[in-house]
């Protein structure tokens, strides 16, 4: 019970509580929401921290904070303690829960029976998530939920097992006991937080991932919150199973060699509506959907994730219009992947080309292999790509002129540091040109 | 066991570890923790922070530890807490030294995340740490230590790597499920 209540506070935090709820009743598993309801109720089952009043301005302040949260004075004594000392050992023994806990400024306003209490978003939680894919955001309005009752936080040691999971009341019968024994803070591995678990499970591959999932209840629900979590849909494609995947929310979506034929139109929006903003990343690779097929689903794309940020395509029919919808719609877009995509003509790749530019963060764009030629519709691009660092074009140039590679590194792309072109010809000079100018360059040529 | 700062320049601070224990650190290497990186830098040029530090989460020991770890740090300068680690993308696209109009910094995708490699000393670090990994963790999360942060997340994950879920169960000493 408690283990879901956090589970729910480090749910991806960009979204409200209304989608965190929405979610939980989706979800085909009764217990889950059941669970969820009855949380609201349980209140004797949280952990409410002492309130204690600061001296100076009179307003409650958890006793476990240092400094009043209305005043900012120290609530410590001259020692560093508090005036009435609390018994060592007690605070020996709450060692891992302060950590959750300490310094969290109680809202007064707040009535004191509330279930969650408001955490400051530049608390621990966000440092370390930061640096990492998608900038998760641990905003201020996360709540934030215990996952241990006090009463079993008396001593840390190994045998002491909090009850984060109701399946599992039979107390660990440790064979480190001794060493349990000899250093009774040691904290154990089931006794961090969701949020490290959590960031230890990003140094695993899904495979590794998958199998922790499988230890525990726990364990499987912090293994599902993986950011990276990737679905790879093969075979036939029917309505349900579109559904069933999306519903899981991936972050990373692959159709490959795909039938999908039989889907319409309306069946696809529908089925990528359940994935909504969580879709990062989506590939389409060899997926035999029709014209109409790949057009809905970028349409649905376009409409249902605006935080997109990588967009991959193989071998596919699309219409460029569509891709336009998906250029402004994703505004977050980084990647842009197209092989061997038909369907694009040169008016509308200037369109595409025209709205990529005013993406902030786009920074990789990847053709091969397409009958129009998107060289010439980027020499003819009257806005430059700032944040274009990456670009790779395959097999669509006859002859690339010196001319041609200069227009591009000056104008168009003033930013660019990795090339890479297949083509028919080329001029010596590119080659010496490109070197001169200090970009990583690949220059293949195809000779006949 | 307070351990004396090796670093001159800055004056002392006073930690204060949950039990009690003092430690008088340098202010740089009390910066290595950058849960304190701000409110260090706010006391400006003040000679001696009266006021002791409580960190009432960081048991007497894992702080020594923790000091131990920031003053290597600062004293060898060899790696900078701020870089950022080189990613796959990295390699392949040079970063150039000519200055160009400022772009809006990009994003990065990263996966996997890089390996964390340990220098000689790091790993001597964590060896030396091996019986109370799991309570440095949670010391590096409270002080903001992204690197240690970072080795001991990877060390975890590497006891986790190429397990089944009965083998992960025994390491970790979960229980059985009923």
């Amino acid at each position: 019970m408690a283990s879901l209540k956090t589970l729910l506070s480090i749910w991806d935090l960009q979204e409200d509580d209304e989608n965190i709820r929405e979610l939980f009743f989706s979800s085909k598993s009764n217990k889950l929401s059941s669970e969820f309801c009855s949380s609201q109720d349980l209140k004797g089952d949280t952990f409410l921290p002492d309130l204690e009043p600061c001296p100076s301005c009179n307003s409650l302040n958890s006793s476990k904070s240092s400094w009043c949260t209305e005043c900012g004075k120290s609530l410590l004594g001259e020692e560093g303690r508090r005036p009435e000392q609390q018994p060592k050992k007690k605070q020996e023994g709450d060692f891992a829960q302060n950590l959750l806990l300490d310094d969290i400024p109680i809202d007064s306003h707040r009535s004191s029976l509330e279930l969650d209490i408001m955490i400051d978003s530049s608390s621990t939680t966000s440092s370390y998530c930061n640096g990492y894919t998608y900038e998760r955001k641990w905003g201020s309005s996360s709540r934030y939920h215990m996952w241990q009752k006090p009463s079993s936080l008396k001593k840390l040691s190994v045998s002491s097992i909090p009850d984060y999971d109701t399946e599992m009341n039979t107390p660990a019968i440790d064979s480190n006991s001794i060493t349990a024994q000899e250093q009774p803070l040691t904290v154990s591995f089931i006794d961090l937080p969701n949020e490290i678990l959590l960031f230890i499970l990003s140094f695993l591959s899904p495979l590794d991932v998958a199998a922790f999932g499988l230890v525990c209840t726990r364990f499987r629900q912090i293994s599902m919150l993986d950011y990276r979590k990737t679905i790879v849909l093969r075979g036939s494609l029917t309505k349900c199973r579109l559904k069933e995947a999306t519903m899981l929310q991936p972050s990373i979506l692959v159709l490959k060699n795909c039938k999908a034929s039989s889907l319409s139109v309306a069946e696809i929006d529908k089925g990528i509506s359940y994935i909504g903003n969580r879709l990062k990343r989506l590939v389409v690779d060899m997926c035999d959907m029709g014209s109409s097929g790949s057009n809905g689903l970028l349409s649905a794309v376009a409409h249902y994730c605006p935080s997109l940020t990588s967009l991959e395509l193989h071998w596919t029919f699309i219409s460029g219009s569509h891709l336009l919808q998906v250029v402004k719609a994703c505004k977050s877009l980084e990647e842009l992947c197209l092989t061997d995509v038909s369907g694009i003509s040169l008016k509308e790749w200037h369109k595409v080309i025209k709205r990529l530019a005013l993406l902030k963060h786009f920074h990789d764009l990847s053709v091969a292999l397409c009958p129009e030629v998107p060289l010439t519709a980027f020499l003819l691009s009257s806005q430059p790509l700032l944040s274009l660092r990456s670009l790779k074009i395959r097999q669509n140039i006859n002859k690339v002129t010196v001319e041609d590679i200069h227009a591009l590194l000056t104008d168009i792309a003033p930013n660019i540091a990795f090339i890479k072109l297949e083509c028919i010809e080329a001029d010596e000079e590119v080659l010496q040109y490109i070197e001169s100018k200090g970009i990583g360059l690949q220059l293949d040529v195809m000779v006949n | 066991m307070a351990s004396p700062a090796k670093v001159t320049g800055g004056g002392k601070l006073i930690l204060i570890s949950g039990d009690g224990e003092r430690h008088e650190v340098s202010r740089e290497t009390a910066k290595i923790f950058r849960a304190l990186e701000t409110m260090i830098e706010s006391l400006g040029d003040k000679e001696e922070l009266v006021e002791p530090i409580p960190l009432p989460n960081v048991s007497g020991s894992v702080l020594g530890r923790m000091i131990a770890w920031s003053e290597h740090h600062v004293t060898t300068c060899s790696f900078s807490a701020e870089a950022p680690p080189s990613s796959p993308i990295n390699s392949e696209v040079p970063v150039q030294p000519v200055v160009r109009p400022k772009v809006p910094k990009r994003r990065q995708p990263q996966f996997p995340p890089p390996d964390v490699v340990p220098t000689a000393w790091e790993k001597d670090f964590l060896e030396r740490n091996r019986e109370d990994l799991y309570d440095l963790l949670l010391a590096a999360n409270y002080l903001d230590v992204k690197r240690l942060m970072d080795l001991l997340c990877a060390r975890v994950a590497d006891l986790i790597k190429g397990k089944d879920p009965a083998k992960i169960r025994k390491t970790f000493h979960v229980p059985e499920p009923s």
